[in-house]
């Protein structure tokens, strides 16, 4: 599969993601991580090969097939709306009876962790790290199948970034959505994933495809491991390898 | 003192204090240089005036007021549905937006004479000159703001299928309020330009007329001392009007991105 005119933005990508995994997408910037996480939205079409979401076209199963969510990189949260009409965004637009939404809605809230006082605030009066989470809620309103986060905690400091990851495994491993998650950290990449697919520079190709084998739940205490830091230094040194 | 009386003081009591220093100096140097009353009255005389010829103005108040508003509410509402037709289609947006360009260019006092030669004296051709004068700024303002969206709503929206009323309705228009209420701000003064120039070439009726009608009519006999009363009605007609139109756009955004009474 490739997408983009001469010269393309990725090219010979041949990847195959089974229901239920979580898989991470690693690599320089531009290497078309975002464009490929876009394609399998079927918010973009490939220029040649093809791509198939549960043997479909990605928008026809994004329309008929797979409840798909995506996580953007800012959270995206209407600014007029509060929390719960944010989350609720995707029911509306998918016309869910109304009288399925608030059972939908707290089961949301109950696994993103937030409070019942902040369901009635603005997003202009919620910290970085509450938006997210908001973001986070309002993707998973739909119970979707497919979930496809592009770097959704880059602008998050550190240890929230950990705290997020942590509660992240923990939903994927309750709801069992199929994950697709775009970032440029190796060690968050490591954490929560099964695979990492690793991406050479632009146009952007697969360039390694690396098995991560640690147990579910993974709780914060798996950083402080001596295979944890390993497999961490000899990711990055693949992503090294793959941006030169 | 409550921190929101606080900072009304501070709006209002600079410009308030400001334009009694100015009436003072004013008052002096008339008096003092002896000006004549057909260059430039006193302000004394023109308070004695707007009390004496208080009937006058306040009828050519009331008329160009309801004039202004008609206008300016007919003008917001026909310059959105323009505004979202715009904001439907390329094609509509490039093949109209030079003709609305042209209501902004064109000299207002070189058509209003013919709105009235079309359609006849009376309120309405004052309303249309004033519906014509401040439509732009709405079509323009909300345009811009029903285009300016962030594509990545955009893709959360197609994400879920949404139609696209949808994404009008739930999106667009909500992402415009912002921009609409810029538009009503700039339109809302125009209004009340556009129906005093409707006025100078149309009265109401025999018996009515409006702020439009009593500045070139008291020009002409050199009553100065009413003509800036009728000047100064005017302004402050425009000034009203804007205050309120800024008072229920500060309204409708401070409730758009905060909830009422939310202290966090």
């Amino acid at each position: 599969m490739a997408f983009g005119d001469a010269p393309p933005s990725i090219t010979n990508v041949s990847l195959r993601v089974q229901a239920g995994e979580f898989v991470s997408l690693i690599g320089p910037s531009g290497c078309g991580k975002s464009t490929l996480l876009r394609l399998i939205a079927g918010l973009l079409e490939t220029t040649s090969g093809s791509l198939r979401v549960s043997q479909l076209t990605p928008a026809a199963a994004r329309k008929d097939a797979v409840r798909t969510a995506f996580v953007f990189q800012d959270p995206t949260l209407l600014p007029w709306r509060s929390v719960v009409e944010n989350i609720r965004l995707p029911l509306e637009l998918l016309r869910v009876p109304p009288d399925r939404h608030a059972d939908l809605i707290s089961r949301s809230l109950h696994l993103i962790g937030l409070r019942d006082e902040d369901c009635g605030k603005r997003p202009r009066n919620l910290s970085g790290g509450m938006r997210m989470r908001v973001s986070l809620a309002r993707a998973l309103v739909t119970d979707p199948q497919l979930l496809l986060l592009d770097e959704p905690f880059a602008a998050l400091d550190d240890m929230l970034r950990q705290q997020l990851n942590e509660e992240l495994v923990r939903i994927w491993s309750e709801r069992g959505w199929t994950g697709l998650f775009v970032t440029h950290n190796v060690a968050e990449a490591v954490f929560l994933s099964q695979r990492i697919v690793i991406m050479s520079s632009r146009p952007g190709t697969i360039a390694a495809d690396v098995r991560v084998p640690f147990p579910y739940p993974r709780t914060t205490e798996l950083r402080g491991t001596a295979e944890f830091a390993r497999l961490t230094a000899d990711v990055s040194r693949q992503l090294r390898e793959a941006a030169t | 003192m409550t921190p929101n009386a606080h900072s009304w003081s501070r709006a209002i009591l600079p410009p308030l204090l400001l334009f009694v220093v100015v009436l003072v100096v004013w008052e002096v140097a008339i008096t003092a240089l002896r000006v004549p009353k057909f260059i430039l009255p006193s302000p004394l005389a023109v308070a004695q005036a707007a009390w004496k010829y208080g009937p006058e103005l306040r009828t050519g108040l009331a008329f160009t007021s309801g004039a202004a508003i008609t206008g300016f509410l007919a003008s917001f509402v026909i310059g959105t549905l323009i505004a979202i037709a715009f904001s439907q289609s390329s094609l509509i947006r490039s093949s109209c937006y030079p003709y609305a360009i042209f209501l902004q260019t064109v000299p207002i006092m070189a058509i209003a004479p013919l709105i009235i030669l079309w359609f006849g004296t009376g309120f309405h051709s004052v309303v249309l000159v004033a519906f014509i004068i401040s439509l732009f700024p709405i079509i323009t303002n909300v345009t811009s703001g029903l285009l300016a969206v962030d594509p990545d709503l955009i893709d959360l929206f197609r994400l879920n299928n949404a139609s696209r009323w949808q994404v009008l309705w739930k999106l667009r228009l909500p992402n415009s309020v912002p921009a609409m209420c810029i538009g009503a701000k700039t339109s809302s003064g125009l209004a009340v330009v556009g129906s005093i120039v409707g006025e100078f070439f149309a009265g109401y009726s025999e018996k009515w007329y409006g702020l439009g009608y009593l500045i070139p009519a008291w020009k002409e006999g050199l009553k100065q001392d009413r003509l800036f009363a009728a000047i100064l009605a005017s302004t402050l007609l425009g000034l009203a009007i804007f205050t309120l139109v800024n008072v229920i756009s500060a309204s409708v955004l401070s409730r758009w991105y905060h909830v009422p009474n939310d202290e966090s």
